[in-house]
């Protein structure tokens, strides 16, 4: 038997140098002062009152001269949604397309509202029931049979318990019948153990904060029934180039020095024109707003543009001059934006004959593309 | 002579503000005045007096124009919700007076040049800013329309307009004070008549200055010697609607949501629960499976949403919020979809015909005269019309022609043979007045005052509604004719900026053709119009790139009119010049010959275009037919591919006796049920030939078969019977009777 290493938990004094501490405790002096502010009504075992979450979470300064950081920047209109969700009798679903901060809008309003972001699932395709709802101690099952201190309790369970937010990351890549599981907790406030003739009732205060990526491959749609317990509410896109652009940017310069360890001369230029290239064909409008244009099946979010970069970076390092032109950015572009070639084949063709071609400085990126199409 | 028993009640309204409304009505009922005086401009008390005409459905605008110059005037519209209307509507029940206390718009609109009722916003901004409102609509709509208290709401408008008028001082124009100089003289005027209980209805903003206690009689005399004689004016109703509402400025404009206000309006207590149930009735009718829990489980997120954001009631912004959240599952696109309906709505208002006529109207009528067409206006039946254009009258009749069909007014049917054979400057028209285009010319009052204004906005509204390019290209044709050049290149805009949307090739081959012929009609003006030649450009682009996918998948009744589009395109191209696409067109065309890519209709039909074009000899054709035939297996492409290559017309195919002889080798060799199968194919195609060319087809078919044997393929050999059954229908449909 290998060597007995030490498991001893790390000292709480230890807890800053965790790569990543939860947002209650990150933000702790932020959400104390909040509290300690906060003269509106709460909702049963909500920590603070809906418009301290607000505030919390768009940022502000209190009556006492704290400031608020802003933890989401964009429209406050999402942010009221999903809270206003939270005091309904349904779940929130934020939906969006990588990159668009759900699990960070999720991870701060349960902080807000339950003081606690950590009850969390995180989805998968082969995520089994139990991690809903609950599992076993088989040692203390084999030992003294079905009795509640056998029982393993899920993130769910605790929460319905607690009268406290659950979180369930990219719950659309959970297979079909295990996400139904959630349609009783949701719609009864019930989970039944049958084992100990028992079951949970949620306290007051107790919801659900589920995530998904509703344009990604293999997701499972959530059923219709299921779908009917939660309201849903969709991160947008940036909403301004120079936002995206630098999205872009400080993702590519971060990612390159992970992989290849060194600082590179970021292509500016580059990545500008490739932002452009995908706002327009996602939005169906030239920047100028004077065109409309055809939208492909294609995603083309900036997360796609941030991976067209990088394989271009390295494809310019590998195999071509070592600094990034059109050239190695016509393969990536090509195959983000043809999805679905019936019918994408010829907006891209007509993207490129009208729009491109008609700019006299993206006339290599015309060929390029032009080649390689 | 006022005596103590006179009194005077000022209600401060908002202009189109449901809670205004149904304050007022309350108000007034327990006061039960004997006279009433609106907000109105004064040269308005005509149409005012019409207002008891139970015909009047609003919404509608009252017309206040100058008879002698008719392309000005103001229209101050009218909702069902608008306090001023119900107010007069009580009074016409009541029996009392309505009288239009304003300053005459044929004086108004002699001043500095400020529209009409240009209210003092700034101070309602100013308290709607300090309350956290970004907007003042809001704001007005959460403390004044959606209170539902008892409590008499007036007087606290009063102290606060009062409050905001002293401590602001806005800087008000001086239309203002003569404006309510003038509204304070009528008042006097009406006390002096003897009315004890006068309700006066205005704009909040002026209650404060309509306090007769704080301002001297001859001071507002004096003040008002100043105003310029008014201009002789006349007033009148006319159709709104809820679109022109929301749209158009002028007299109490800016209502953004009239559908909306019309729901506070009728179901004040539960214009929530009303619009979230329309909501997913309209989607639904979209398509959208809305579950019916949905609908209260959005009501619920819309309070929850008002709570956060400090608001006694939903307004408008947080329904939608819920409503894309709970029943379209966030797709916001739904809910743009359906806006139009949701929030504008689409009421139209009616104007029964006892009401005088409208300028649009008298403009009719005076086109008519110029153009010398009253005795054709006045002829019941069909009148005949041939116009040179040269000549000034005649040219006026075709423009006003031209206009009334722009507006949906087919008076007027041009005939496109008669003015191709006689050159460009002549026309020929059937006139044929109907009952129908009175109504039609009232309702179209509401997008302009002359023909040429209102063919123009209408125009444009057409082009932004319709789906079919070819449709708005037409528009820009007819335009130039109408003498409407602004106009044509306004549709052009709106054609550039929508026809990536339309998916449909054939249209777009359609509008190109339109938009050409337009081109040529008036080159001149077109020359240095560059964007014109842009557009086309771009349709010529998308319809190069779109046509191989459109050969692939259109039906067998598209496959009947592309070929004739190909064609046209041909022709089209070749007008522009451009050879390149040109080439690049029949490569095209020739490879999808080749590659057998497309409709068998289509491709039979392309065969012949580019046989007719010389791209293709006649014994390649020979060969392609022979080998369509050869596919005995499948007689339904055969004959659809041949029914291509005959269609159209049948002087160039006559010649080809070769052709004909193959057809008709291949057609005897069918048995009975396939014969029956292609005989409507073939009908289609070869039965719109003139009867002497099928005489002549069959002679050279006769005298074919007594040269040479009829088998020079072996086929089956029919059968007696056979034989009996296919002669007969062979020779019905080689000599038809007549």
């Amino acid at each position: 038997m290998a060597k007995r290493t030490n498991t001893k938990p790390p000292d709480l004094a230890d807890i800053h140098q965790v790569l990543r501490p939860p947002a209650e405790e990150l933000y702790q002096q932020e959400l104390t002062a909040l509290v300690a502010q906060d003269d509106r009504h709460r909702p049963p075992q909500w920590r603070m009152s809906p418009q301290a979450v607000r505030t919390y979470l768009m940022g502000g300064t209190l009556p006492d001269g704290t400031i608020i950081t802003p933890k989401y920047i964009g429209q406050p209109r999402i942010i009221e949604a999903a809270i206003a969700t939270l005091l309904t009798d349904r779940a929130l679903l934020l939906i969006g397309v990588p990159g668009t901060a759900k699990t960070w809008v999720a991870e701060h309003l349960a902080a807000a509202i339950s003081g606690n972001s950590t009850r969390l699932i995180q989805g998968t395709s082969g995520l089994a029931e139990e991690a809903l709802r609950y599992s076993w101690n088989y040692a203390r099952l084999l030992q003294d049979g079905p009795v509640q201190e056998a029982l393993v309790p899920s993130p769910v369970y605790r929460a319905m318990e607690d009268g406290a937010i659950v979180r369930i990351e990219e719950l659309t890549r959970i297979p079909s019948d295990v996400q139904d599981s959630l349609i009783t907790i949701l719609s009864e406030k019930i989970l039944p153990v049958p084992e100990l003739n028992t079951r949970v009732q949620a306290l007051p205060g107790f919801n659900l904060i589920a995530t998904a990526n509703d344009r990604d491959r293999g997701i499972n749609d959530l059923s219709s029934a299921l779908r009917r317990r939660f309201n849903t509410v969709v991160m947008p896109m940036p909403a301004t180039l120079k936002e995206e652009v630098r999205i872009v940017q400080d993702r590519v310069r971060a990612d390159f020095l992970k992989t290849m360890k060194e600082e590179i001369p970021l292509p500016i230029h580059e990545i500008e024109r490739l932002v452009i290239l995908f706002r327009e064909l996602r939005q169906g409008r030239t920047e100028d707003q004077k065109e409309k244009l055809r939208i492909p099946s294609s995603t083309l979010s900036a997360a796609e543009a941030i991976s067209v970069v990088n394989q271009g970076l390295a494809m310019s390092r590998y195999f071509g001059s070592g600094t990034l032109t059109a050239d190695d950015l016509a393969p990536g572009i090509h195959q983000a934006v043809i999805k679905d070639p019936s019918t994408d084949t010829e907006i891209w063709k007509e993207y490129l004959d009208t729009v491109i071609k008609g700019r006299k400085e993206w006339d290599d990126l015309y060929q390029a593309c032009r080649k390689f199409s | 002579m006022s005596s103590k028993e006179q009194d005077i009640r000022i209600y401060g309204i908002r202009h189109h503000g449901p809670g205004s409304s149904r304050r007022l009505l309350e108000a007034l009922q327990a006061f039960q005045p004997d006279c009433l005086l609106v907000e109105c401009p004064a040269d308005g008390q005509q149409g005012l007096d019409l207002i008891g005409d139970a015909g009047l459905i609003p919404p509608l605008a009252l017309l206040i124009y100058r008879p002698d110059h008719p392309g000005e005037a103001a229209h101050l519209p009218f909702a069902r919700f608008s306090p001023e209307w119900l107010a007069a509507r009580y009074a016409t029940g009541h029996q009392i007076p309505v009288i239009a206390m304003d300053l005459p718009w044929g004086i108004q609109a002699q001043l500095s040049g400020s529209p009409i009722r240009s209210d003092q916003r700034d101070p309602f901004s100013f308290v709607a800013r300090t309350m956290g409102y970004s907007d003042i609509e809001r704001w007005w709509e959460y403390y004044f329309e959606q209170e539902h208290g008892q409590e008499d709401l007036f007087p606290s408008i009063a102290r606060l307009m009062a409050t905001l008028r002293e401590d602001l001082q806005p800087a008000e124009d001086p239309d203002t004070h003569l404006r309510e100089a003038w509204m304070r003289r009528t008042m006097r005027e009406y006390q002096l008549r003897g009315y004890q209980r006068i309700a006066v209805v205005c704009g909040a903003y002026h209650v404060p200055a309509l306090d007769l206690k704080f301002h001297r009689k001859e001071t507002d005399t004096r003040l008002l010697e100043s105003c310029p004689p008014a201009w002789n004016t006349a007033s009148t109703w006319v159709p709104w609607t809820y679109f022109n509402l929301a749209n158009r400025s002028g007299y109490g404009a800016g209502v953004l949501s009239p559908a909306w206000y019309d729901l506070l309006f009728e179901h004040p207590q539960h214009a929530t629960i009303h619009w979230m149930t329309r909501t997913a009735q309209l989607l639904r009718a979209k398509g959208l499976p809305i579950p019916p829990a949905s609908v209260p489980a959005a009501v619920e997120m819309a309070e929850a949403l008002a709570t956060l954001r400090s608001m006694k009631q939903p307004g408008y912004q947080e329904l939608e919020e819920s409503a894309c959240a709970v029943l379209v599952d966030g797709n916001a696109q739904w809910l743009d979809i359906i806006r139009e309906k949701n929030l504008i709505g689409d009421r139209i208002g009616k104007v029964p015909p006892s009401i005088p006529r409208t300028p649009l109207q008298e403009d009719f009528h005076r086109c008519v005269r110029s153009a010398r067409l009253t005795r054709a206006l006045e002829t019941p039946g069909k009148v005949q019309l041939d116009l040179d254009q040269r000549k000034p009258t005649n040219h006026l009749a075709s423009v006003l022609l031209h206009r009334l069909i722009l507006l949906d007014l087919p008076w007027g049917k041009l005939h496109v043979r008669g003015d191709r054979a006689k050159g460009r400057s002549r026309e020929s028209w059937t006139l044929q007045w109907k009952h129908i285009y009175g109504m039609r010319l009232l309702e179209a009052g509401l997008w302009g005052l002359t023909l040429r204004d209102a063919s123009h906005a209408y125009a444009l509204h057409r082009a932004l509604e319709t789906e079919r390019m070819a449709e708005i290209a037409d528009r820009i044709h007819r335009c130039l004719k109408a003498e409407l050049p602004r106009t044509a290149s306004d549709l052009a805009t709106i054609l550039h900026q929508r026809f990536a949307e339309q998916q449909d090739i054939l249209d777009l081959m359609q509008a190109l053709s339109s938009l050409i012929a337009a081109y040529q009609y008036d080159q001149d003006s077109w020359q240095d119009d560059t964007s014109l030649m842009t557009l086309i450009d771009r349709l010529i682009t998308r319809i190069r790139i779109g046509l191989p996918s459109m050969m692939q998948g259109v039906s067998d009744e598209q496959a009947r009119t592309l070929p004739g589009q190909v064609r046209q395109f041909i022709l089209d191209l070749r007008t522009l010049d451009k050879h390149d696409e040109l080439d690049s067109l029949y490569a095209f065309l020739l490879e999808s010959l080749l590659q057998e890519s497309g409709h068998p209709f289509v491709l039979g039909a392309i065969t012949r275009l580019v046989y007719e074009e010389g791209r293709l000899e006649h014994p390649a054709i020979l060969i392609r037919l022979q080998d369509h035939l050869r596919h005995h297996d499948d007689i339904l492409t055969a004959s659809h591919w041949c029914s291509g290559l005959l269609s159209g017309s049948e002087t160039l195919l006559i010649h080809l006796a070769d052709l004909w002889h193959l057809i008709d080798q291949w057609i005897q060799q069918l048995d009975e049920a396939a014969f029956t199968e292609i005989l409507p194919i073939f009908r289609k195609s070869v039965g719109a030939y003139s009867a002497g060319a099928k005489r002549q087809i069959a002679l050279i078919l006769a005298r074919d078969t007594r040269q040479r044997p009829l088998h020079i393929h072996p086929g089956p050999e029919l059968s007696e019977a056979q034989q009996n059954v296919l002669l007969p229908v062979l020779h019905h449909w080689l000599y038809p009777v007549r």
